[in-house]
This record gives structure tokens, C-alpha cells and sequence, in this order.
């Protein structure tokens, strides 16, 4: 049997679901660059909670994604996940992130629970030599991060893994499922370079950065999806998932 | 129609002392028998890292140890990965021919790729590169074997003029086949004249016009080097006398083997590139369920059951233009090791007759 994450967690301190995502919000200006990089197994499979598969190599993305318009307006995020399995499903594990539009910030976290918090700077940028992703606060770079001459590939080749974010949900922990879905009408792809990665501000301090893979930026329309289910973060998936709308399993 | 026994080895946790080697001599029991019984192929795989889903990192040493214990049963290499960085193609070349020597002419030949990112980027290889490479070595290698001497000034290796050693038993040499997983990868096997071992859960539909298509492309192909015709698809087997047991143990084995092939980093997943546009074995067992509580809905077709169900099932392949099933006995050992083998001998008595080929029909001579 897959070994499970180390993690069992409690409401303290979890951020509190509103009310769940019910509704779509479609988002027609959106683009995506993705930073992958593997990590240290240790430390990541004691990070995840133990309704979680690890895979191996164990490894996180780094998402930054601008959305040029939206229902609150332009934003845009930065978030870190941890990526692993719920029984045979791909899921980013969000460890954190941030965001610089506090309307949004708010819905991120109290419809999805989102572990994002409201940041100076985040931006993502075309520059003629690439594209720029930043993230700052109180004066402080925690993010530089550049795609260097991004050539293109087909936007079939970019998968994109649905985020499973850790929130307090009726007094209970529980792993949210924040799911999208994606139209990507440009893919690039060039060699990653992370001068800055404050891993501990994006919610990572035991984690150890290694392997960095080539990055990926996409151009498209990007879903909101309203969340279907939710998972148990210290039983197996496999036996701790409840769908919305439907009562909780024994 | 031909059947074979495909190998992942794969070994369940908790990792004791004895746990790996009792896996490995599981399996070498079972060819030993499925040699006994008429089986006309046993395959192993070549994978590295891949935490419980498979131990399979040298199967040339697992195969030739089958050959020393069988007399009939064809051991084949399924599949030698042609990514220099894993193995150089001389390498590829010379393990093969030894193997063919010592288990007597009786070795075939796969060939690939890898599709995970935890095997490709363990050893520093490029996923832009594989099908490229997979290509100049897989016409490299008849020629290592057939030429006395051979030079290759390529782009993945070059090599100045050497004798290859030793040439391998069958003549012109073994027969050669590709892993299709990725869509598309029939043709690739067509146009170079070789076999293709499916390693996905295609259904009948899928197959059939995969079959066709990969026969016409063929008849027109540039070969390697000798042309091997045959298509062979590969499946799960669980028989049991009584049907549900059949079916329950069966959908274990392959929701056991589907929970496990999930856990693998494909090369899709982390690094967007053209060259893998298929997760490989798991979309077939992963796609049906919709959220980590629901079961997967079996692939269809899955040779599983009481003998009367999997003669159908096996019917069905047949009529698709398949020349071989390999089966996948067991994941994670979920069935016990008795059960698999009381599983291969009723197969052996009440299905296998159902489909003689001429070798199993000889052998059936030869045992009255």
C-alpha cells in the first residue's frame, strides 16, 4: 500500500470556510506560468496530511496566475503546492500563497480555502526576454522568478493538477477540493530560474528545494469550478471522501 | 492466438527483509509453471525508482533465471529502455544476445522509452529526446547483431567500427517489438517492422482500429531488420470456478495495480512536451472515477471471471486482429500466491484449449 502523508492536522488556526464555492466564475484573461521543482522526501511526505500520497519523486509548483479581469476586478496570485494523490487523483496540496487584490483574497479563502494572504506586489509579466513572476511585501522580495526564452508547444502538452486546499469547515478540518477548468489559447515553455523563493513566507519551512524543471506560461480562459468535494485530511481518501450535498460517511 | 505473463514485480510495503526476494521467487514460480502449462510467453519490464510499483530494474537477470528454469516458454525483454543515459546501446545489444544463448534461441526483443518523469529525470535523461532516440537505436540494434563488425555515427551515440559480441542464437536475430502506449506508437512499430506489445486497456473498438491500422501501414514499412508481424495487447487474469469470486479477486487485482500505477510521476505530468501525450498504463483504470471515494469502473474486457466469461472476453480480443494477450497475474500481491497459480492452472485446462496455436498443440502431443 502507498505510504501516507505524516500530517494530521486540527481546525486551530485553519483557515474558515464561508460557504463553499457554489457557483462558476469564469476568468476570459488568464495566464499561468508554473515553476515545478522536486523537494526533499523527508520532510515532504511529514508536510502532507495523511489522507495523502505521496509520489516519488516528491515535488511542488509554484503557481502564478494573472487574471486580467475578473468579478473583483484584476488579480493575481502566487500560490505553492505540494503535489500528491488522494487514492488515484492528482492533487496540488496548497501550501500557501498570496495574492494582491483583497476582494479576491477573500473569496479564495472563504469559498476554496485558499491559504493565501493579501501581498505589496504580485505580478506576472511578458518581457521580451521572457516572463517575469514577483512577489513582495513590506519591502521584501519573496518571489523572483524568470522563464527564460519560452519557446512554443501545443497547450495539449500543459497539464494542470486541481488544488486540494486545507481548511476549517464547519469546526472540522478538511481538505477542500478547488477545481478548474481551462482553455489555453498559447503555451510556451523555457528554462526556470528562481533567484528568490522565500519557501518559508509561501508556507514551505521545512521544505528543501533540489531538482528545478523547465516552466511553463499559458494564455487562456480560466474556470472557477464549484466544489464537489471534500476529504477527511486524516482518514484515507479513499474512505474520507464526502461529496457536497451528500452526508458525511461513517 | 498466443498468451504471455507481463511482469511489473511489484512490491507492496511495509519493505522487510524477506519481502522483495519473496516477490521475485513468486514470480519465478509462476513461469515455471506457465511454462509447464503452455503459456507461450513470459515478459519483463525495465523500470527504476518506481517505489512499489515495480522492483523490475534488471530484468535480463530475472529472465535468464526463468530460462534456466523453463524449457519452452519465451522470455521476453518488455521493454529495454533505448534512452542512452539509462542504456547505452551497445549494452542493449550484448545483454540481448546473451540472453537469447543461454535460454536457447527462445529471447524476444521489446523496446521503449520510459514515460515517468521519476525514471527519466533520475537519470538526467531528456523527455523531448526519448522518441528520437528510441528511434536511431532501435535500428542500430539489428545491425550490431547481423554485421560482423559495426559503426554508428549517429546523434544520441556514435561508435568507431567494433564486433558486437556475442550474436545472438535466432537468426537473423530475435524478434524485435516496440511498447505502445501513446496513441500513435502502432504506426511507429509498423513502419519499422516490428511487433507492438500494447501496454494499455484499449477496448474492443480501439483495438481493432488500432490493429488494422498498424497491418497497413506494415505492408509498406522500411523494416529494421527482420520483420516481426505480431500485435499483442495485454489484459488482467483472475480464474476462478465460481464467477463472482472470479470477478471480485480479478477487480482487485486491477484496482490494486491502478491505485498503484497512480502514484507514479509520468513525464506528462511535470514536463509539458509533445513527445508523452498519454499517461501511459493509468488512464485506462483512473479515468471513470470521478472524485478519490468512487470506485473505478473496470476496463473493459478484462479476462476475469469463470472460465466461460474469459473463453468470451478472449473471443472478443481475438476477433480485434490481437496475436497475443500477456497477462498481469498479480499487483502488490493482493492475491495470494496459491491463488494465482490454481488461477493459471484452470485457465490452462478450461480456456487455453479453446485456443490452440501449433506450438501449444505440439506440446500437447508431447505431454501424452
Amino acid at each position: 500500500m502507498p505510504i501516507f502523508g505524516g500530517y494530521k492536522p486540527t481546525s486551530d488556526s485553519l483557515i474558515e470556510i464561508r460557504e463553499l464555492a457554489l457557483d462558476r466564475v469564469e476568468v476570459e484573461a488568464a495566464q499561468t506560468a508554473t515553476f515545478t521543482f522536486e523537494v526533499l522526501s523527508q520532510a515532504a511526505i511529514a508536510a502532507l496530511p495523511s489522507a495523502l500520497h505521496p509520489p516519488f519523486p516528491t515535488y511542488c509548483s509554484l503557481v502564478v496566475r494573472r487574471h486580467d479581469d475578473s468579478p473583483f476586478g484584476p488579480f493575481t496570485t502566487a500560490e505553492l503546492r505540494l503535489h500528491a494523490r488522494a487514492t488515484n487523483h492528482y492533487v496540488g496540496y496548497s501550501l500557501g500563497g498570496f495574492t494582491d487584490n483583497e476582494a479576491a483574497c477573500a473569496w479564495l479563502r472563504g469559498a476554496y480555502g485558499a491559504p493565501i494572504v493579501v501581498a505589496q506586489t504580485v505580478s506576472l509579466i511578458r518581457r521580451h526576454y521572457g516572463v517575469e513572476a514577483n512577489v513582495g511585501e513590506g519591502g521584501r522580495s519573496l518571489l523572483e522568478a524568470v522563464i527564460e526564452t519560452p519557446g512554443y508547444i501545443s497547450g495539449a502538452d500543459v497539464l494542470y493538477v486541481q488544488n486540494s486546499n486545507l481548511a476549517n469547515l464547519d469546526g472540522v478540518p478538511a481538505l477542500v477540493a478547488q477545481e478548474s477548468e481551462y482553455a489555453i489559447k498559447e503555451a510556451r515553455r523555457g528554462t526556470a530560474k528562481l533567484a528568490t523563493l522565500d519557501l518559508a513566507a509561501f508556507g514551505a519551512p521545512t521544505l528543501t528545494q533540489s531538482n528545478l524543471l523547465p516552466a511553463t506560461w499559458t494564455a487562456g480562459t480560466w474556470t472557477y469550478m464549484p466544489v464537489r468535494f471534500t476529504i477527511d485530511p486524516n482518514r484515507p481518501a479513499g474512505v474520507g471522501t464526502r461529496k457536497v450535498g451528500q452526508p458525511a460517511a461513517a | 492466438m498466443k498468451f504471455g505473463i507481463f511482469y511489473e514485480i511489484s512490491v507492496p510495503r511495509p519493505w522487510g527483509p524477506e519481502t522483495e526476494r519473496q516477490v521475485y521467487a513468486n514470480c519465478i514460480e509462476q513461469c515455471v509453471l506457465a511454462d509447464q502449462l503452455g503459456f507461450d510467453h513470459v515478459w519483463a519490464v525495465e523500470h527504476h525508482f518506481l517505489e512499489e510499483y515495480s522492483h523490475c530494474s534488471a530484468p535480463e537477470i530475472f529472465l535468464a533465471t526463468v530460462a534456466a528454469k523453463t524449457e519452452r516458454i519465451r522470455v521476453g525483454h518488455g521493454i529495454n529502455v533505448c534512452v542512452p543515459e539509462i542504456n547505452h546501446p551497445i549494452r542493449i545489444a550484448e545483454r540481448s544476445a546473451v540472453l537469447d544463448l543461454v535460454s536457447n534461441g527462445r529471447l524476444d526483443v521489446g523496446t521503449g522509452r520510459s514515460a515517468t518523469w521519476t525514471e527519466l529525470g533520475g537519470f538526467r535523461a531528456n523527455p523531448d529526446l526519448t522518441k528520437a532516440t528510441w528511434a536511431e537505436i532501435v535500428r542500430a540494434l539489428p545491425k550490431m547483431w547481423m554485421n560482423e563488425r559495426y559503426a554508428h555515427d549517429g546523434v544520441c551515440f556514435s561508435m568507431p567500427e567494433r564486433a558486437v559480441l556475442p550474436k545472438p542464437y535466432q537468426k537473423p536475430h530475435p524478434p524485435m517489438w516496440v511498447a505502445v502506449t501513446s496513441p500513435g506508437t502502432e504506426i511507429d512499430a509498423a513502419e519499422a517492422g516490428i511487433g507492438a506489445l500494447g501496454l494499455t486497456f484499449n477496448d474492443f473498438a480501439e483495438q481493432e482500429r488500432r490493429v488494422k491500422a498498424y497491418r497497413k501501414v506494415l505492408a509498406n514499412c522500411d523494416p529494421v531488420g527482420a520483420i516481426n508481424d505480431q500485435v499483442a495487447t495485454v489484459n488482467f487474469l483472475f480464474c476462478h470456478e465460481d464467477a463472482k469470486i472470479g470477478q471480485a479477486t480479478g477487480l482487485r487485482l486491477a484496482g490494486t495495480f491502478g491505485y498503484a500505477a497512480a502514484q507514479l510521476v509520468s513525464a506528462r505530468e511535470v514536463y509539458a512536451s509533445p513527445s508523452y501525450a498519454s499517461f501511459g498504463l493509468l488512464p485506462q483504470v483512473r479515468r471513470p472515477s470521478a472524485a478519490p471515494g468512487d470506485a473505478p469502473a473496470p476496463p473493459p474486457g478484462m479476462a476475469v471471471g469463470d472460465p466461460k466469461h474469459i473463453i468470451e472476453v478472449l473471443r472478443g480480443w481475438e476477433s480485434t486482429g490481437v496475436d497475443c494477450v500477456n497477462f498481469l497475474l498479480n499487483a502488490l500481491e493482493t492475491v495470494p500466491q496459491a491463488e494465482v497459480l490454481d488461477s493459471l492452472r484452470l485457465f490452462a485446462k478450461e480456456v487455453m484449449p479453446h485456443f490452440k496455436t501449433d506450438a501449444r498443440a505440439k506440446a500437447a502431443v508431447a505431454a501424452e
